[in-house]
């Protein structure tokens, strides 16, 4: 029979590790996107009140 | 030693618990499942492609003949902007989100996205927005007419159909950003083991660099139109003139969104004709990291090129010469991409399937647009260019028979695999002649009228104008029809027909062949041996008996 190694076995655990991992890069992600948004604005606004 | 599998051995190896959620409600409205959210996506978006296809009919069905026959002038301006709207953010970028939320999972190895209820939240925002857009259609005064672009101040001469659109578009790009996040979020995190970044397919790539575009994007759309919001509600003058703003403003800050969003339109098409052209010229993909570098270099360039869409209102010598330059280097790591797909070809054994003539017809019609792009780089000659039927001509040819003649590709290549049946390859082989012929008499034309001195967005012309409009038309209805054979086709398929493999095509290589057709409703859940480094270069699977000889010994 075929042998499996650790190396390469995705078990339910390291899934649902992966996930935890996954959204603390949501939580950057989303908070980059935020302050995109805020530059933006900041930006116009900026101009406005030259 | 290495030991070659047959994929449906690799099918066997994988476990899956086919635990579809019983009801409309559970499986549709409160589906969490990858390849459910994908399908809802899908559909949405063939919806779309109809609505806004529709719109073009009447557009060209006005433009049939010189004279005011069918629209009135300002129904015509509501027509074009909602057909811009609605293809945009409603068709081309939902579809490539969908064909994102079917086979990235599958392509990595992961059960599924990696936050799966902001996945099914991304897609029933949509439904909502696009209401709330299409809404104004019957609003007094009608739908916003003031183009795609919405410049001030014509924008804020709109009625209130203008909140309603700001908010459609807060709504589409919370949307967006919240698919990009996912993308990201699954493709950094959820890869199966040993499944490197330069292992990963292209289409996995190329939607990694656009989900970092959306994001470094869609926010700034997001304020402008906030503050076209304010600028109409709240005597604000950011924007109008009238009140001392500066509109030019809002068109830096559109085309800073805008140019970047070109990109996120076709980067995910190159990716899916990059999976099709070596299967079918059963070849790996030529020049697989140079690929990866170029779309990285496009999507680094897109944020540096927007003011050329800006050559005619005016700027610095040194502005224009630099917008023109930066522009003209896009080039290079398109053709890159270009010659890597032929020499893709290149000696391949290559056969014709519906999926490959469309990615042929890809290469050789978007590099028409790409060339037509280069031409309207030249600030100069951009001048005679800007606001013509000749730029209708080149976003047609890279947004039609760029992005949505990949999303068909990618349509009929992935379609066996979603379904579990082959389509029937003599009606898709007709599809593709039909709209090859019809989509070039419909949008080649268009380089002569623009280059003649037509003006866009304009429901009457000279008559010197009349017959390139009218083989335009007959063209623009062709297509159209040849559309509904597709819905047809895909509709005929998902009912029944010839079941398929789990590989489907003899060339393909990937992880996503290697589960059943049709998908099961959960794939990855647990991961087998599957030597996943020879991934990127389209080698066989094979056992990995050679790192477990290697794992012997280090014990």
């Amino acid at each position: 029979m075929r042998k499996m190694t650790n190396k390469n076995k995705q078990t339910e655990e390291q899934v649902a590790a992966n996930r935890k991992a996954a959204r603390k890069t949501a939580v950057i992600l989303a908070v980059v996107a935020l302050a995109v948004f805020a530059y933006s604005v900041y930006v116009v606004f900026d101009h406005a009140t030259k | 030693m290495s030991q070659d599998i047959t994929h449906d051995e690799v099918a066997h190896d994988h476990h899956d618990h086919d635990h579809k959620p019983k009801g409309f409600v559970k499986r549709w409205l409160m589906t969490t499942n990858h390849k459910d959210i994908g399908t809802l996506y899908l559909v949405f978006a063939l919806a779309m492609f109809m609505v806004g296809g529709a719109m073009a009919m009447i557009i060209r069905l006005e433009l049939f003949q010189p004279g005011l026959q069918f629209v009135e002038p300002a129904f015509f301006n509501q027509m074009t902007t909602m057909h811009a709207l609605v293809m945009i953010f409603g068709a081309v970028m939902p579809a490539f989100v969908g064909l994102a939320n079917w086979m990235i999972p599958m392509m990595i190895g992961a059960p599924d996205m990696a936050l799966p209820r902001m996945n099914n939240w991304s897609f029933w925002i949509l439904p909502f927005a696009f209401t709330m857009l299409l809404a104004t259609l019957f609003m007094p005064g009608g739908a916003p007419a003031g183009g795609w672009t919405m410049y001030p101040p014509l924008v804020l001469q709109g009625g209130h159909n203008v909140g309603f659109l700001v908010f459609a578009v807060h709504m589409m790009g919370i949307s967006s950003i919240m698919g990009a996040i996912n993308v990201i979020a699954t493709i950094m995190n959820m890869r199966a083991p040993n499944l490197g970044y330069l292992n990963m397919p292209l289409f996995v790539w190329t939607w990694l660099i656009t989900a970092f575009l959306l994001i470094a994007v869609m926010p700034v759309l997001a304020g402008a139109v906030t503050m076209i919001l304010t600028d109409r509600y709240f005597d604000t003058s950011f924007f109008n003139a009238a009140g001392g703003g500066d509109p030019v403003l809002f068109q830096h800050i559109f085309w800073f969104f805008g140019h970047p969003e070109v990109y996120i339109m076709i980067l995910p098409a190159f990716g899916i004709i990059s999976e099709i052209i070596p299967t079918f010229a059963r070849k790996p993909l030529f020049g697989y990291v140079s690929m990866v570098y170029a779309t990285a270099a496009i999507a680094f360039l897109s944020f540096i090129v927007w003011a050329h869409h800006m050559f005619s209102v005016g700027m610095p010598l040194g502005g224009s010469l630099y917008f023109m330059y930066a522009t003209m280097m896009i080039a290079v790591p398109t053709g890159v991409k270009i010659f890597n797909w032929v020499g893709t070809m290149w000696r391949g054994s290559m056969t014709f399937e519906t999926p490959m003539l469309f990615s042929l017809a890809f290469v050789v019609l978007f590099t028409i647009g790409g060339f037509s792009g280069v031409m309207m780089a030249l600030a100069p000659v951009d001048l005679q260019y800007h606001d013509t039927y000749f730029i209708v001509a080149h976003f047609h040819y890279v947004l039609v028979t760029g992005a949505v003649y990949a999303i068909i590709a990618g349509a009929y290549y992935w379609l066996p695999k979603w379904s579990g049946h082959m389509y029937n390859e003599r009606l898709g082989k007709i599809h593709f002649w039909w709209s090859t012929i019809s989509v070039n008499v419909l949008f080649f034309p268009q380089h002569f009228l623009g280059l003649a001195g037509m003006p866009r967005r304009i429901p009457d012309y000279s008559t010197q104008f009349a017959e390139f409009n009218m083989m335009s038309s007959i063209g623009g209805f062709a297509f159209g029809l040849a559309q509904v054979l597709f819905v047809y086709i895909v509709w005929k398929t998902v009912r029944g027909g010839e079941k398929a493999t789990a590989q489907v095509w003899e060339g393909a290589k990937g992880l996503e062949w290697t589960v059943p057709s049709p998908a099961p409703h959960h794939t990855f859940s647990e991961f087998g041996p599957v030597d996943l480094s020879k991934l990127a270069n389209g080698e066989k699977f094979s056992i990995l008996s050679d790192i477990d000889e290697k794992d012997d010994k280090q014990k």
